[in-house]
């Protein structure tokens, strides 16, 4: 199942303000990577914080490990299991 | 120089001395109060009788412990007591959080009080306090080789010191830095850490003179080093260079061969980050090192700020004598060694260099909106710097570039770094307090704000200070304490350049409970400081006798707003205002003479 456009606007709006970034949440790309140099730059601390950012943001948790590196790439996978989970209002 | 090590004390979660951190396992339940609701509940604490749960001064009980052991062993020479803490007395700052005392109380709550406390009730004179997390003790250990070296002083207590509360049980397990699998008595884990609290100090005294007292020799430090991977604010560089390259000065000033190594001791190698940097840094140099690896936290947990000293104590107490190589890791890629071993036939005496001086000195009250943007390839730009620490930033590297020490933003700088900060992550900390108070979950972003070493810590990541990163502590005498420790390691030649920030911060939050007005005000104040540019004699710091010194140092100042007038910092710019040619200002504190900046 695939996110709307809203729908990845409200997944951006929660990485600026559970990660402080200094951009304005349409920036953000929906392809932009999450980690590494390339994209946001976030790390491994940045990846706790953002576990539980989506949970408190929307409810959700990952079952593993590997979940959630497979979820975390982008905002369009990370809309896209939101979105499947039906975890949007 | 080799330093002699006369008197040890040792508190750890077995009991009292250094026999005890080879006892069975004392990892057990943590009391509710530290660990109800967090993932990990086990730990080692101090015992009872020695320590009751329930004061919160356990910090000063135990640190005292660890003292009088020491100073009893070593014939109770005159010493300048040096700590290193992570946190200070935070069981203290807890009750102080939860119970707001009246304004103007707050002070004896800081690491830095601890320092205060024991010397005065002890007769020693208080030296410097460092916070930098595990390599506490280690940078203490620098201190007082460096003060040593150059006949400062004429013996240091060394001192670490940690205790497990809910703060810092809490903010491990925010990072996800501790085991989950473990249970008390089982193996050592190896998917994390396990916590646990000890108190450690040891006398340290040069050779000669140690023999001349006809103290007893327990052992001999041949060597300490430390290098700072600054790639990652917490995690360490896997690579292991930082590590490898500490290992190799170290056993280099030690005139050792690995080969010569008889026990190696790691810290906090549960963690699979840190286990890889051992791993990365050990095998090439040393292919059998892993039947040589002996440890102290399978029996008491890993005691984080009193690391450092614990690896000294474990080498002389080791049933068989010999060559110990200790290593120490902490947050930010922070890695210290030590060699301690059998006494040399001779111990030449150190060339001492001469006093250095200031090249350049820069100040800021904020920083510039596009600072992140200045240290991309360090700093992720679209992470905001927190906003105490921009005028730090500002001034560091405005002095940094003054000076010619800096090239562009992400190589390194050749030079170390010395932090003096008034009040570190007092505010930070209760905040972090008070979201621990109210969940069973947290995050890693505020524990991490709430350190003291933070600070310090950011600043050497975005200017490649590698060389050297530490946090000195006091609420009055910060800079002066960070002015004398330059001083020592420039003339020791422990390090050739040093970046001396003071960065004093007044939050209106925390400020109406410290004083009772909700003032803001953030002030720092850099200095480039190395030798063959001037002269900068600084005198003993006496913290009762500089009490009245600020308003001598006035009329220097005397542009400045009073809202930063009369902060800790300001009275760094007020030494280099003193001592720029021309300048006739003679202090309390320091002895002053022409020369000034180049």
């Amino acid at each position: 199942m695939s996110a709307t456009e809203a729908q990845k606007l409200q997944v951006k709006t929660m990485l600026v303000e559970q990660l402080h970034l200094r951009m304005e949440a349409a920036e953000i790309g929906d392809a932009t990577p999450l980690f590494g140099d390339e994209g946001l730059g976030l790390d491994s601390v940045d990846a706790i914080e953002l576990v539980a950012g989506i949970e408190e943001t929307f409810g959700a948790s990952f079952s593993g490990e590997d979940e959630a590196r497979k979820v975390l790439v982008d905002v369009n996978t990370l809309a896209d299991y939101l979105a499947a989970a039906g975890k949007f209002q | 120089m080799k330093l002699a090590i006369t008197g040890v004390g040792v508190l750890s979660a077995g009991g009292r001395g250094v026999e005890a951190l080879r006892c069975a396992p004392q990892l057990g339940p943590l009391p509710e109060a530290v660990g109800a609701g967090l993932p990990m509940q086990v730990g080692g604490r101090f015992p009872e009788a020695e320590v009751p749960a329930a004061d919160p001064r356990r910090a000063f009980l135990a640190a005292g412990l660890a003292l009088d052991d020491a100073l009893a062993a070593a014939g109770s020479p005159p010493c300048e007591l040096i700590l290193g803490t992570g946190l200070g007395p935070m069981e203290l700052q807890l009750a102080r959080f939860a119970d707001p005392p009246a304004p103007g109380q707050l002070t004896d709550a800081l690491p830095s009080s601890l320092t205060a406390e024991l010397a005065r009730t002890r007769g020693l004179r208080a030296g410097p306090t460092f916070c930098v997390t595990c390599v506490s003790a280690s940078y203490g250990l620098e201190a007082a080789r460096a003060a040593l070296a150059g006949g400062r002083v004429e013996a240091v207590a060394l001192l670490g010191v940690e205790t497990l509360n809910r703060q810092i049980q809490g903010g491990f397990c925010a990072l996800d830095a501790l085991a989950k699998d473990y249970a008390p008595g089982g193996p050592p884990p190896r998917d994390g850490i396990v916590l646990g609290e000890a108190a450690c100090c040891v006398i340290l005294e040069p050779l000669a003179r140690a023999r001349a007292r006809g103290a007893q020799v327990l052992g001999v430090l041949h060597a300490a080093r430390v290098w700072v991977d600054a790639t990652h604010l917490i995690a360490p560089d896997p690579g292991g260079a930082g590590l490898g390259r500490a290992l190799d000065a170290a056993l280099a000033d030690a005139g050792l061969e690995l080969g010569e190594v008889d026990a190696l001791t790691l810290t906090a190698d549960g963690s699979p980050l840190y286990a890889e940097t051992y791993r990365a840094a050990l095998e090439p140099r040393f292919p059998a090192w892993r039947a040589r690896v002996e440890s102290w936290e399978t029996g008491g947990g890993h005691a984080l700020a009193a690391s450092g000293s614990l690896g000294l104590a474990w080498a002389v107490g080791r049933p068989q004598p010999g060559w110990t190589v200790n290593l120490t890791v902490g947050f930010g890629g922070q890695n210290a060694v030590s060699v301690v071993g059998p006494p040399p036939a001779e111990d030449p005496p150190l060339a001492l260099g001469e006093d250095p001086g200031w090249s350049a000195c820069a100040w800021a009250t904020a920083g510039a909106p596009d600072l992140e943007d200045r240290f991309a390839p360090r700093w992720n730009p679209r992470r905001p710097l927190p906003a105490e620490l921009r005028p730090a930033v500002e001034a560091g590297w405005s002095a940094l570039e003054a000076a010619g020490w800096a090239r562009a933003p992400g190589d390194p700088v050749d030079g170390g770094l010395l932090l003096a900060v008034d009040r570190p992550g007092f505010a930070a900390a209760e905040r972090f307090a008070q979201q621990l108070g109210s969940t069973t979950t947290s995050r890693p972003a505020p524990f991490i704000a709430s350190l003291p070493s933070t600070p310090a810590g950011t600043l050497g990541l975005l200017f490649g200070l590698h060389a050297y990163q530490a946090t000195i502590s006091h609420p009055e005498l910060a800079p002066l304490y960070a002015l004398q420790h330059a001083r020592d390691l420039l003339r020791a030649g422990t390090l050739r350049r040093v970046l001396l920030v003071a960065l004093s911060t007044r939050e209106p939050a925390a400020q109406a409970r410290w004083d009772g007005a909700p003032e803001e005000a953030r002030f720092a104040v850099a200095l480039t400081l190395e030798r063959g540019v001037g002269e900068l004699r600084i005198g003993p710091v006496n913290p009762e006798r500089e009490a009245g010194s600020e308003s001598a140092a006035g009329p220097l100042l005397a542009d400045l707003s009073p809202s930063y007038r009369g902060l800790p910092a300001a009275g760094l710019l007020a030494v280099t205002r003193a001592t720029a040619p021309g300048s006739s200002w003679a202090g309390g504190w320091i002895e002053l003479h022409e020369g000034g900046p180049a």
